[in-house]
C-alpha cells in the first residue's frame, strides 16, 4: 500500500516599504507559479489580492516608510495530487486585521455618479476573491495569510 | 502602462490604455486622465488592451468620470477583458458609468 505524497516549496519576498516596490511582486509571482499553468482568472486574482494587502499595509500600517520591511512568502503545499497556495504578509506595523476592519459600503444601485466612493474598496476586494483569509497579530506586527486552492477561483 | 488620446466624431474624446492599472501604472496615467477630464466632454474609456485591474486603477477611472460628469458630461467603458470587467462590476460602478463591448452602442450611448 503507498503512503501518501505531500511536498511543500517555499519562496520569499521581501520589499521596502514603500509603494513603488509594489513592481517587485508581479515579476516574484511569476517566478513562483511559473510551472504551476495557472488560469488566467486566478493568476489575476492572485495579483489582486496581494496588490491590495500588501499596498494597504505599506500605505497606511507603515506610511511609506522604507525602514520598515514587508516580507511575502509564498508556500505552496501539494498532497495527493492537490495543490494549495498560500502568501504569507508579515509587517512590523500597528496591528490591523484586515478581517476585521470596517469596508466601504458599496451601493447596490448607486443614484449617481457622486455616490461612487473614488477610494476604500482594496480590503473589500480582497476579502471578496482571496479563497481564503487568516489574520495572526504578531508580538510586534502582523501576519496574513492568502489561501488559494489551484484550478479553482476560490 | 501607455496611454493615448484620439479625438472620434461627435466630440468624443477616446482614451486608450494599455498595460496593467496595478498602483503603479495607475500612477503613470493619473496625471494625464485628470486633464484629459478637465476638457474632454463625454469620455470614452478604452480599456481592452488593460490587464490588470486594482482598486487604485479604479480610482483612475472614477476619478476623471467625476470632473466629466460636474462639467454636464458623460463617461463610458469600452471592451474590459473579462476579470477586469469583474471587479468594475464588483465595485457597482457599471450602474453609472456603463461598459460597452460595441464601440457603435458606446457612441450611441455618449451621444
Amino acid at each position: 500500500m503507498l503512503g501518501s505524497l505531500s511536498m511543500e516549496r517555499e519562496e520569499q519576498l521581501t520589499l521596502c516599504s514603500r509603494l513603488e516596490d509594489l513592481v517587485l511582486v508581479t515579476p516574484w509571482v511569476d517566478r513562483v507559479v511559473a510551472d504551476l499553468g495557472l488560469p488566467v482568472n486566478q493568476r489575476f486574482i492572485i495579483d489582486l489580492c496581494l496588490e491590495e494587502s500588501i499596498s494597504n499595509v505599506v500605505r497606511h500600517g507603515l506610511a511609506n516608510d522604507c525602514n520598515h520591511s514587508v516580507v511575502v512568502r509564498s508556500i505552496l503545499h501539494e498532497a495527493d495530487g492537490a495543490q494549495e497556495l498560500h502568501f504569507v504578509i508579515e509587517d512590523d506595523a500597528p496591528h490591523f486585521n484586515p478581517l476585521a476592519a470596517p469596508v466601504a459600503q458599496i451601493k447596490a444601485a448607486p443614484a449617481s455618479i457622486e455616490e461612487i466612493a473614488e477610494g476604500g474598496r482594496g480590503i473589500g476586494l480582497l476579502r471578496k476573491y482571496a479563497g481564503t483569509l487568516r489574520y495572526e497579530a504578531l508580538p510586534a506586527g502582523n501576519r496574513l495569510t492568502i489561501g488559494f486552492t489551484l484550478g479553482s477561483l476560490s | 502602462m501607455n496611454i493615448s488620446v484620439e479625438e472620434m466624431d461627435g466630440g468624443i474624446t477616446r482614451v486608450v490604455l494599455d498595460g496593467r492599472l496595478d498602483i503603479a501604472g495607475a500612477a503613470e496615467v493619473d496625471l494625464k486622465m485628470n486633464i484629459i477630464a478637465g476638457s474632454a466632454k463625454l469620455l470614452l474609456i478604452d480599456l481592452k488592451d488593460v490587464a490588470f485591474l486594482g482598486s487604485m486603477g479604479l480610482r483612475s477611472i472614477v476619478v476623471p468620470a467625476k470632473n466629466v460628469n460636474r462639467r454636464g458630461g458623460k463617461t463610458a467603458l469600452f471592451a474590459p477583458q473579462p476579470m477586469v470587467e469583474e471587479v468594475i462590476k464588483a465595485s457597482n460602478i457599471d450602474q453609472i458609468i456603463p461598459i460597452y463591448h460595441d464601440l457603435d452602442a458606446a457612441v450611441q450611448a455618449l451621444r
